[in-house]
Parts: C-alpha cells; sequence; structure tokens
C-alpha cells in the first residue's frame, strides 16, 4: 500500500508516527524536487522550440516597393540557414561559411512588358565585413563600378546584374534580360537602397563600414580600386589567415595580388607569417633568395610555388606579402611598397 | 474490524479502481486513435496525376551498348541543330526512341532564373528534344524536375514550360505523393530515401538534359549532378558527401540518354550564376549514352582534368561509365 | 520543501509562461515576438479543447494531443490542472488569498466549506456538450465563452496587454484596439472580483474544465483523504481548501484540486495523498442524473435555437467576414475557441471579435473589421492560421493564400467582395476625383479598375467672351485657382477638349497648344475615373476598405458574398 505524507493506516498512531513521516517528508522532498526539475524541462523546451523558427511560414516578409514601372510579383520569400539550400542549392554553403543569417527574395517585373523583370536577393550577412567577404569573393571579372552609391556601401554591375556590398547586407539584382532600361532601373533601386539603407542601425553600420572602409585604406596608392577580396578565414587555403584582404597592385604593366591581415599584436603577425611559411614550404613551395634589400630587412620569405612566387612578411601588426605572382622582380617591387605603405600605418 | 481485513478491502478497492482507471485511459486513448486526425481540415485538393500506385525505385532506361557510337561532341551555337546533329551520330533518335515510347526528360528546372542566365536547361534544346521523340513516335513526352525554388515558377520562368508545351509535351509539378522511399543496392547514402519516383514508373524511356556549369560544392554541375532533382526529403544534408551522393545518383538512374549543352558554359559562381559575365561562350553540344564520359568531357570546357572531380572516379569504379572519354572514341562534328 | 510551495512555484511558473506566451503572440522574429514560440501550448493542454471539438467536428485534431495527456495524468492523479497549471486558476488563488487573508480562521473556514451549488459547473459543461454534440449541421462549439484557459488568454491578448501598451508601446508597435474589449474585461473582472465573495468562486462553481477533470478523475489512484475515520474536527484543514471538497469530513473528490493545504495545516497529520479513499469517507461527483440530464437536452436543444434565425444559413450576416483559411461557417463554429489569439497576431490589428451580428454564438468569434488597424489583410501574411490552436483557421501556406505554385487551379483564397457604394464615392455620387482604391489595390493585375467619364460641374456651361492663343475670357465668375488641378477641361461645342492649366474668376487658362478661334459656349467639366470591382480578381482583402477617403461609412466596402470559403454564398458561377 502506498502512502505519501502521512502514516499507514495498518501502522498504529503513536510513537512511531514521527518517524514514519519523517520519512515522508523526505519523499515529499523529493517529489517536490522532481516537479520542479520537470518544470524547468519543460521551460528549456520551450525555449529550445522557440529558436527554430522559420518566418516564411507566417509569409511576412519584409515589404518591398515599386521601382519606377517595376512592382514586386510573386511573392516575397524568406530563407534561413536550414532551407538556404532552396534557394541556391550548392552555393549554400559558401554564405554559411561567412556568417550568414537570412535571405530575402523578391520579384520585380515591369508593368509594361512582364517579359522584363528582376528578383532582388536580399543576404543578410550579420556585418558588414561578412558581407563584404561574399562580395568581393564573387565579383566578377570586367564589369563596371558604381561609384555613386554613397560612402559605406560598394558595388557594380556586370550585363544583367547588380551587386552590392551594403552595410551588414550583400544585395544581387539579376535582370531576365542584357537591358539598359532594366539596369538603370535597377541602378536606382541601388542608390535608394544605399540612401535609406536600415536608419535603425545607423551607428552600428557605420562603424562596421568604417572599419572596413580603414582596413581597405591600409592597401599602398597603386593598389587597383575595386580589386579588393576579403577572406573572412582559410585564405589562399590555409586556416591561419583569417580577415585576410587581397587587391590587385599595378607596377607599370604588371599586375600583382598582394595581400594584408591585421592580427592582434606583433608578435602574433610573426607566428602567423612564419606558419604560413611552412604551409607554404610544406605543401612544395621550395625558398628562394631574396634580393631586395629592404625585403631581406623586413623578414620577408620568398618562395617558388610551382612557377608562382609568393612573398610573405610580418610588418608590425600585419602579416603581409604577395600571392600567385608570376614576375619575380614585380612581386618584389609590390611587396617593398606594401612593407613601406604598413610601416606608415604602423606609426 | 481487524487490521487485516481492513487492508484487504482497501487493496480491493485499489485494484478495482486501478482497473477502471485504467479502462478510462484505454478508452480516452482508443476514442483518440480512433477519430486522430493529425493534419486537421484540409485544402480542396485535386486528386489526378500518379499518386497511389508506383513501383518503388527507378526501372533501367538504358538501351543497348554500341560501341563507337556513345559519345557525340558537336561544336556550334544553335542549340537546335547541334543537338539534332549529336543525336544523329549516335545512330539517330530512332536507336532511343521507339513508336508507344512514354518519354521523360528531366532537365535542370532547379531555379526560378531566365534561359539567359545559363543556370537552367535551356529551353531551345528541350524544344528539338521534344520534337525528336514525337517524330519518332513516341505516345507522350513528360517534362519533370523536382525544383530547388518553387517548381511552377521555375518551369515558367527558365522558359521550359512554354517551349515543352509548344512542342506538345506534358508539364509535370511535384507532389509529395510522388515520392517513394528507395534503397541504392550497394550505396552508402541512398538509403531509403525519398526519391522522386511516380511519374517515372509510368515510361519507358528517359533523358537527361543538363546545362554546363561551375558549382561551388562540387565544382561542376553536369549530367551526373542533373540527377539531384529526384531526391526529395530534406536533400541538403548530402552536400556533406557531394563527391559520392553525386556518384551514387548515377548508379541508381540508368538513363536512355543524357545531353550536356554547353553552348554556354557558367564560369563562375556557380550554380546559380547570376550575371551574364559568368557565362563564356563555348559552343559544344554533347549528347552521350555514357554519363561518365559526358561529364569527363564537360570538365574540359570548365578548364578542368576529369582527375579534379573525384565524383568521376568514384563512379567510374562503380561500372557506370568510362571517364577516359577518348578511349570510346566520341564522334565530332560541327554545324554552323 | 513543501509540497504547497512546490506547487506556488509551478503555478506562478505556468501563469508567466502563459503571460508570455500572450506577449509574443505578435508578429516579428525578435525573441519576444513569435517567431516558434509554442504560444497555443497552454489551450492545447487545455483537455476541454481537445473534448469539445472531439464531440462537435467527431473529429481528435492532432494539435491537441497535449490535451490527452492531461486527461490521461488526471485519470491517475486526480485534478491537478486546476492546481497546478490554470492560469486562471492561480489568479483566483492569488486573489481569494488577497481579499480573504486577515479573516479570521472561523471565518476562513467558513468560506471553503462544501456547498451543494458547487454543482452547477457539471451542469454548464453539460449545457455546452448538448450544445456541441448536437447532431447534423448544428452542432456549435461554445465551450470558449467559459473555458478558462481561452477565456484568460482572450482578456491578457485583447484587454490587458493593449491597455498596457497604450502608455508604453512594449509589446506592440501600434495601439491596438478590440471592439467589444469592454464586454470580454467585464466577463473576466466578474469572474475575479467574486473572490471576494468565495475565494476560487470560478473554479468551484461555474468552471467547465473543472468540471470535466472533476469527472475523469473519478477513478484516480492517488487522492486526498484522510487517514483516520475520526479526529477532533478541529476542521483546520478547511481554512485554506481551494478546491472546498470538505476534507474534514466526507470529501467531495471531484471538487479536490490537489492544493495539499489541508494536509499541510492538519496539526496531527491525518490527512495523505494516498491510494486509499479517505477514512471518513469520500462522495464522487455530487450532481444528480436528472440535472446532467436536463442541461445535456438544453443543450442539445439550445443549439438548434439559436440558429432559428438563420445567420448561418439563409439569413447570414455579410459583415462577418472570416480570416484568411477559415473554414466554412459551419465547419467554422464547430472549432472555434474565441481565444482571440489570431486576433492577437495579426500585424495590422483588422482581425475583430465579433459582436453578435453573426448570431449569439458567433460572440467574440474572428470577423474582419476593416475600419480598425493600420490596414487590411495583408496579402503576405498567413499568421492567424498558424496559430489557431483548433484550425478553425486553417494554417494555410502563402502559396495557398495567393493561389500560387500547386494552388494555382484552386485561385486565391477570397475573404469576400468589395462592394462599391455609388451613393457615398466620390467619383460617383460627387464628381470629385478619387481613386484612392484603385491606387491601393494590392491584387496585380487590379481587382479595381476605373471607368473614365467626364461630367460638367455645377454651373460649369459658360460663353466664351473672349479667345486668345492659350486663355478662354467667359461671361460668368468662377471660383479662382479651382480647376488648374488637371482634372478639368473645357468642352468646346465641336466636341473636342482641352485640359484647363489656370484659371481666374473670369477667365480659364488653356495648356498644350494653340487654341481655335471659336465662339459660342464652353463646358467646364470634370475627368473622373469611377472605380469598379472586377469580380474575379478581387480577394476581399479591405486594403481598399481602410484607405477609402470616406471615412465614416466607407464607400468602398467589404462583405462576405463570394468568400472561397463556402460554395452558398459565391457571386461568380
Amino acid at each position: 500500500m502506498l502512502v505519501f505524507g502521512a502514516i499507514p493506516i495498518k501502522a498504529g498512531y503513536g510513537k512511531i508516527m514521527h518517524l514514519i513521516s519523517g520519512r515522508a517528508r523526505t519523499l515529499e522532498s523529493a517529489v517536490g524536487v522532481l516537479i520542479l526539475l520537470i518544470m524547468v524541462a519543460t521551460a528549456i523546451g520551450v525555449y529550445v522550440i522557440s529558436r527554430d523558427y522559420n518566418m516564411a511560414r507566417f509569409g511576412i516578409a519584409s515589404h518591398q516597393e515599386s521601382q519606377g514601372d517595376f512592382t514586386p510579383v510573386g511573392k516575397a520569400e524568406t530563407y534561413n540557414n536550414d532551407n538556404l539550400y532552396e534557394k541556391i542549392d550548392g552555393k549554400a554553403p559558401m554564405y554559411q561559411e561567412a556568417g550568414f543569417v537570412k535571405l530575402d527574395t523578391q520579384r520585380f517585373a515591369a508593368k509594361s512588358n512582364s517579359e522584363l523583370s528582376f528578383e532582388l536577393y536580399t543576404y543578410d550577412m550579420n556585418n558588414a565585413k561578412n558581407a563584404f567577404s561574399v562580395y568581393s569573393r564573387q565579383k566578377r571579372a570586367d564589369v563596371t563600378d558604381l561609384s555613386d552609391l554613397g560612402a559605406s556601401a560598394f558595388g557594380y554591375v556586370a550585363g544583367n546584374a547588380i551587386c552590392l556590398s551594403l552595410g551588414r547586407n550583400y544585395i544581387e539584382m539579376i535582370g531576365s534580360a542584357e537591358s539598359n532600361e532594366l539596369v538603370d532601373v535597377m541602378k536606382g533601386m541601388a542608390k535608394d537602397m544605399s540612401a535609406k539603407f536600415e536608419p535603425r542601425d545607423k551607428d552600428k553600420i557605420a562603424a562596421s563600414t568604417s572599419s572596413l572602409q580603414a582596413e581597405l585604406g591600409y592597401f599602398p596608392e597603386g593598389t587597383v580600386a575595386g580589386t579588393w577580396k576579403l577572406q573572412i578565414d582559410n585564405a589562399f587555403g590555409f586556416d591561419g589567415l583569417t580577415d585576410t584582404y587581397s587587391a590587385t597592385y599595378k607596377i607599370g604593366d604588371k599586375a600583382v595580388s598582394i595581400f594584408l591581415s591585421k592580427r592582434k599584436d606583433a608578435d602574433e603577425a610573426k607566428t602567423v607569417a612564419k606558419n604560413y611559411y611552412d604551409f607554404l614550404i610544406t605543401n612544395g613551395a621550395k625558398a628562394v633568395a631574396v634580393d631586395s634589400e629592404i625585403l631581406k630587412s623586413a623578414g620577408a620569405s620568398v618562395v617558388d610555388f610551382y612557377g608562382a612566387f609568393e612573398i610573405v612578411f610580418p610588418a608590425g601588426v600585419f602579416v603581409g606579402g604577395v600571392h600567385e605572382a608570376n614576375d619575380k622582380q614585380a612581386a618584389e617591387k609590390a611587396a617593398e611598397v606594401l612593407i613601406g605603405r604598413l610601416k606608415e600605418v604602423n606609426d | 474490524m481487524t487490521e487485516p481485513n481492513q487492508e484487504n478491502i482497501a487493496r480491493r478497492q485499489l485494484l478495482i479502481r486501478g482497473v477502471k482507471a485504467a479502462a478510462s485511459i484505454a478508452a480516452a486513448v482508443g476514442v483518440a486513435r480512433w477519430l486522430y486526425d493529425p493534419k486537421g481540415p484540409g485544402a480542396k485538393e485535386d486528386e489526378t496525376g500518379f499518386s497511389g500506385t508506383f513501383a518503388k525505385g527507378l526501372p533501367d532506361f538504358s538501351v543497348p551498348r554500341k560501341d563507337g557510337h556513345i559519345i557525340s561532341i558537336i561544336q556550334g551555337a544553335d542549340r537546335t541543330k547541334t543537338v539534332s546533329k549529336a543525336i544523329e551520330l549516335l545512330g539517330g533518335i530512332e536507336r532511343f526512341i521507339k513508336p508507344g515510347d512514354v518519354v521523360i526528360i528531366k532537365p535542370n528546372a532547379g531555379f526560378a532564373t531566365p534561359a539567359l542566365l545559363g543556370a537552367t536547361t535551356h529551353p531551345d534544346v528541350i524544344g528539338a528534344i521534344v520534337k525528336l521523340c514525337y517524330a519518332a513516335k513516341a505516345k507522350k513526352v513528360i517534362i519533370t524536375d523536382n525544383s530547388i525554388n518553387d517548381p511552377a515558377s521555375c518551369f515558367t520562368i527558365s522558359g521550359i514550360a512554354e517551349a515543352a508545351t509548344t512542342a506538345g509535351a506534358e508539364v509535370v509539378m511535384p507532389k509529395d505523393s510522388y515520392f517513394g522511399p528507395v534503397t541504392l543496392e550497394g550505396g552508402s547514402l541512398i538509403k531509403d530515401w525519398p526519391v522522386y519516383c511516380a511519374p517515372f514508373a509510368k515510361a519507358s524511356k528517359l533523358i537527361g538534359i543538363a546545362p554546363l556549369k561551375n558549382h561551388h560544392r562540387s565544382a561542376a554541375s553536369m549530367t551526373m549532378k542533373n540527377w539531384y532533382g529526384l531526391l526529395g526529403g530534406r536533400r541538403n544534408v548530402f552536400h556533406q558527401d557531394i563527391n559520392n551522393i553525386i556518384a551514387e545518383l548515377a548508379m541508381l538512374v540508368k538513363p536512355t540518354l543524357v545531353i550536356l549543352d554547353g553552348t554556354t558554359t557558367m564560369m563562375t559562381n556557380g550554380p546559380t550564376g547570376g550575371s551574364v559575365s559568368d557565362l563564356k561562350k563555348t559552343n559544344t553540344m554533347i549528347a552521350s549514352c555514357d554519363m561518365v564520359a559526358a561529364d569527363a568531357f564537360g570538365s574540359t570546357l570548365l578548364n578542368l582534368k576529369p582527375a579534379d572531380l573525384p565524383y568521376l572516379s568514384i563512379a567510374e569504379k562503380a561500372g557506370v561509365g568510362t571517364a577516359d572519354y577518348e578511349s570510346l572514341k566520341p564522334l565530332r562534328a560541327e554545324v554552323t | 520543501m513543501k509540497i504547497t510551495t512546490v506547487r506556488r512555484i509551478h503555478q506562478l511558473f505556468f501563469f508567466l509562461l502563459f503571460l508570455w506566451f500572450c506577449i509574443v503572440t505578435t508578429v516579428g522574429e525578435k525573441f519576444w515576438q513569435i517567431r516558434n514560440w509554442p504560444t497555443n501550448w497552454i489551450l492545447q493542454l487545455d483537455p476541454l479543447v481537445a473534448l469539445g471539438t472531439l464531440i462537435s467536428t467527431r473529429k481528435f485534431y492532432g494539435a491537441l494531443h497535449c490535451g490527452l495527456g492531461v486527461i490521461i495524468l488526471t485519470i491517475i492523479f486526480g485534478r491537478f490542472f486546476c492546481g497546478w497549471i490554470c492560469p486562471f486558476g492561480a489568479i483566483h488563488q492569488f486573489v481569494g488569498w488577497l481579499g480573504n487573508r486577515r479573516k479570521k480562521v472561523v471565518e476562513k473556514i467558513r468560506l471553503n466549506v462544501y456547498r451543494k451549488a458547487q454543482c452547477v459547473k457539471y451542469l454548464v459543461l453539460f449545457f455546452f456538450i448538448g450544445m456541441a454534440a448536437f447532431p447534423s449541421l448544428a452542432g456549435t462549439l461554445q465551450t470558449g465563452l467559459l473555458d478558462p484557459i481561452p477565456l484568460a488568454t482572450r482578456t491578457f491578448e485583447l484587454v490587458l496587454l493593449p491597455i498596457f501598451d497604450r502608455g508604453t508601446y512594449l509589446t506592440s508597435v501600434n495601439a491596438r484596439y478590440y471592439e467589444y474589449g469592454w464586454l470580454i474585461f467585464a466577463v473576466f473582472a466578474a469572474a475575479v472580483l467574486l473572490n471576494l465573495v468565495i475565494p476560487r468562486f470560478y473554479c468551484r462553481f461555474v468552471c467547465p474544465t473543472g468540471a470535466l477533470l472533476g469527472i475523469i478523475s473519478r477513478y484516480s489512484i492517488w487522492r486526498i483523504g484522510k487517514t483516520k475515520s475520526e479526529c477532533i474536527n478541529c476542521k483546520m484543514c478547511e481554512k485554506a481548501c481551494e478546491g472546498g471538497c470538505e476534507p474534514s469530513g466526507n470529501i467531495k473528490i471531484a471538487e479536490c484540486v490537489l492544493c495539499f493545504n489541508c494536509r499541510d495545516d492538519c496539526k496531527h497529520d491525518l490527512i495523505a495523498y494516498q491510494t486509499v479513499p479517505s477514512l471518513a469517507g469520500e462522495t464522487q461527483v455530487d450532481v444528480s442524473r436528472r440535472g446532467i440530464l436536463l442541461s445535456l437536452t438544453s443543450g442539445i436543444l439550445a443549439a438548434p435555437a439559436i440558429r432559428l434565425g438563420g445567420k448561418v444559413t439563409s439569413n447570414w450576416y455579410a459583415g462577418i467576414v472570416r480570416p484568411p483559411g477559415a473554414l466554412a461557417e459551419p465547419e467554422f463554429l464547430k472549432r472555434c475557441l474565441k481565444c482571440g489569439q489570431c486576433m492577437r497576431v495579426c500585424p495590422t490589428n483588422v482581425i475583430q471579435p465579433a459582436g453578435l451580428e453573426g448570431g449569439l454564438e458567433g460572440l467574440w468569434t474572428p470577423v474582419l473589421n476593416n475600419r480598425i488597424g493600420t490596414s487590411g489583410c495583408q496579402l503576405n501574411c498567413v499568421a492567424c492560421g498558424q496559430v489557431c490552436p483548433t484550425s478553425a483557421i486553417r494554417p494555410i501556406t502563402l502559396d495557398e493564400k495567393r493561389g500560387l505554385g500547386e494552388f494555382a487551379a484552386v485561385g486565391p483564397v477570397k475573404l469576400g467582395t468589395a462592394f462599391v457604394d455609388q451613393g457615398r464615392c466620390l467619383p460617383w455620387a460627387m464628381d470629385k476625383p478619387c481613386i484612392v482604391c484603385q491606387e491601393n489595390c494590392p491584387v496585380s493585375p487590379k481587382a479595381i479598375f476605373t471607368k473614365d467619364t467626364f461630367s460638367t460641374v455645377r454651373d460649369g456651361i459658360v460663353l466664351i467672351k473672349q479667345i486668345t492663343e492659350s486663355t478662354i475670357e467667359i461671361d460668368k465668375s468662377i471660383p479662382a485657382d479651382k480647376f488648374g488641378t488637371g482634372d478639368y477641361y473645357v468642352l468646346f461645342e465641336d466636341g473636342s477638349r482641352r485640359k484647363i492649366s489656370s484659371n481666374t474668376t473670369a477667365s480659364i487658362g488653356i495648356s498644350g497648344g494653340k487654341l481655335p478661334a471659336v465662339t459660342g459656349k464652353v463646358e467646364i467639366q470634370v475627368r473622373l475615373q469611377r472605380p469598379v470591382v472586377d469580380l474575379e480578381k478581387c480577394i476581399g482583402c479591405g486594403v481598399c476598405e481602410h484607405e477609402c477617403p470616406v471615412s465614416g461609412r466607407r464607400a468602398i466596402r467589404i462583405t462576405a458574398e463570394g468568400e472561397s470559403r463556402s460554395t452558398d454564398r459565391r457571386l461568380l458561377l
């Protein structure tokens, strides 16, 4: 017979009462703790459920306004980490590795000609650096940079498409045809977007884009504007190189790819430079003699990596270098300029 | 009243109550189960199509091998002409389509993007193939794909729907009921996985038509990767093991013929691309009974080597085809 | 740790959880917005929700399986839901304690005695069950009127939070409006204030959920009871008895809400939660069979009685425009709990609790009122169906609502149809240009198009005194600067028409080329674009009604004709 909290009937009421009820109080506490544990588990469960959400379920998507003759057609869609692949399939991991939060899409078609349409992709990349990273890594060759976007935005026109890095967002507008009319409309939209972008988070955006601008400013004069690429991690296949910017530098008619990465302090910069050098050697690079005195005194290493030259050096808090140069002389010259520039920055 | 007696009564009462409680619970659960309605009131659905009866897995659609007539590579910019020539060189459409055949065409209609961007199979190729099939007295031609984006918009925006219906083919949109669990013998990934089966069960021939694209995850998306569109469920989990899944799909699907359209090649930012700047005119059309050979040749148009694509060697080892396409003596021609 | 302390923590937890769910039932993805909070969970736990819909629809809706869990646990442990989980019960308990805490012990004991009238709640329950069970189409689910969880949800979401928000805007962006909020509050306030008369008055005398749980706890394995038949009869055990179930004597086991206060208060440890019935005897549900039969029969007869007005059939009220995804009216009324979830989550506040216009049974059910809120029903929103606990509003997808994808053949969900009131519409009745409704129509292609006409303005026929290249001097005085807006034209006798660019009291300026040297009279005309609704395109979203500048009684209004959820109300074949 189970009894909870008082004496069992078969026992007499008397001297053993205290003993029994003492045991029962322990049982009472145990049951109480068990119930509270279930309660805590409920709270955790509810919280865990709440975190796994997809707003597309409610059909809510950010409201898109018409752009000239072009009005939103079809439904606005939102994708998160779970279903991004439903929109862009195999390209999803690239975004996800760079800090992807969500993607909103909306198609716009011309009222007068429904054949003419474009689709707007807004990738929320969490911060300006991530957005710039996916922007710069996908940047097509032979494009026209958009200059009149405002200080915090980057953008270019590539045939039928416009791509932007705007605050924490990476934006693509993909036209259905190569048409000037379409490009003009998309340019207008890009301009409007940069003009009134998320005024709520203005300060935050300004802070993160200005740090981005500052870091791009570390490149020396002679760097080809618009060729910047930002690798958040795993630059050139080496996982130690994080937050690495690269860009094309012109020496006469020769183009060299230079890179830099700001580290915590000078010690870390030295370690990363050394580790990257070791990584190159491990993968089959051969050390070659350094001709330039400036490079020698900066502690730079030059290697021949299957016919291409790689240079790496620490420069104060920076790791800098040259990537995949065909011409050793041009590479060393570019490295000299970069060392000079980074010295200025360090000072 | 003695104590044991009282205890007996108590015990008996408890027992009776326990039985009644158990019976009440059983009744409650029973009623709930009996009247269970997991989904709630549903939408008005039209009950047409392929749901209900379909065989599990996919039939073998291949035709007998004819050495020296396995792969053809045609140069030219006009897709209608190059694809017709490619099939002609392999022995003509009559080799593949017999009168009365029900033909399924599996394009890459994964994205709701215009044909201009080269992310989807070009409508011209679809139109040409459908016409050829009907010329060979096919009974019916069906175009279908389990698109990545919303299927209806994919088929419409890519222009595939219009090209297909103009040529007299039927466009079938995937539905949940068209998927059935499939296990690939000797496979490690496709195990009891929902595969798009129903329309295939009623067909006798299968032609895969893929555009030639760069792919961020697998380096290249061609005729073998095109079968990815047959997977249902949360298929993106397979991106973790992209090479093996592509190879396993190639083992699972035995098409009559595959067409690889390299008239324009998406060189960068695949598989979606987005800009015409991602495309390069490569003016090549491949028709092949051997998917591995077709894709191995296709890789060269992407400036890759067949060895750069691990799924080719996996599939070759599994006996799907031959990566050394030159050994098959490709039939070449140029049409202007 | 005392079990009563654990119980109070548990009650507080569930009350806060309930409150949190009410707060987060608002569209958005911040942590304090809906994202995936299971805001329906406490409604789904309510066993009367599960049983009520089961009886009315003859189906056990899968989402309500938690209710079955509560039923099973009640069969084993007794009426724990009331004493441990129910947030409304927690409110009663707190108010009852607050109002009576200074009373003398004797008085407290007197407040908590068992009263024969506690059987009324069983009669309430069986009346509602009777209504729901009525065979054929007339069954109607009315438990939500008094079921504590929908009642509390409704009150918090539609009255208390909006009042709180009026000053703070913490839980919603705009001020929320709810028609009949006062009536909802009155019921709630009455129920709460009755605790000052008798603690847990609502739980003891009214609550149909408590009644249901009392009945199904009949065979519970464990139960509160005395461990001895005799005691000193101090009645301390009834000092704080929540259920009023008389633990000191012959306990009314169906009234016990497992508060454990009696066990705590017994100085002699004579009360236990045990497997044997109380040694002082116990009574099951204390209600006569005749009473149950009578209330059940009354319910069964009441259902068709309130339908006598034909409000669901031929005499249906056109103003009852239901949210997108709502089932056809008879099915809808078998499921709607009047809980207010859809009304709270609706981002535009357009979903409102109905009054009696749709019949007695339609009270507090969701209807669209396009005059309230920030806009009509949004094209890209299906939030209401996602939060409906019983699927009275089905959880439709955007594709289904818009008639896209696989629903292309079925077409979009239509809530009703917009009707232009030509007697109030500015271009139709007053010769004033206005195409606000057409401009705001979100359907593509627009469901409102315009018929262009020219209408001569009042006293608009004038004689030409003199005509130059761009002005006409006229013989009559006209209001200065009135006709230069671009909407006004002059019509010459030869039938040609020119746009007026400016005017003074005595002349009319015309732009766009030289005027012919004509004489005679001209008519000043206004160009009117009169809105016409395309019956096939209109989805009844109500954006036009919301935007109509005739702000009192709108000149374009949505009524439910043409709604896609029912076949008998359609306008098109």
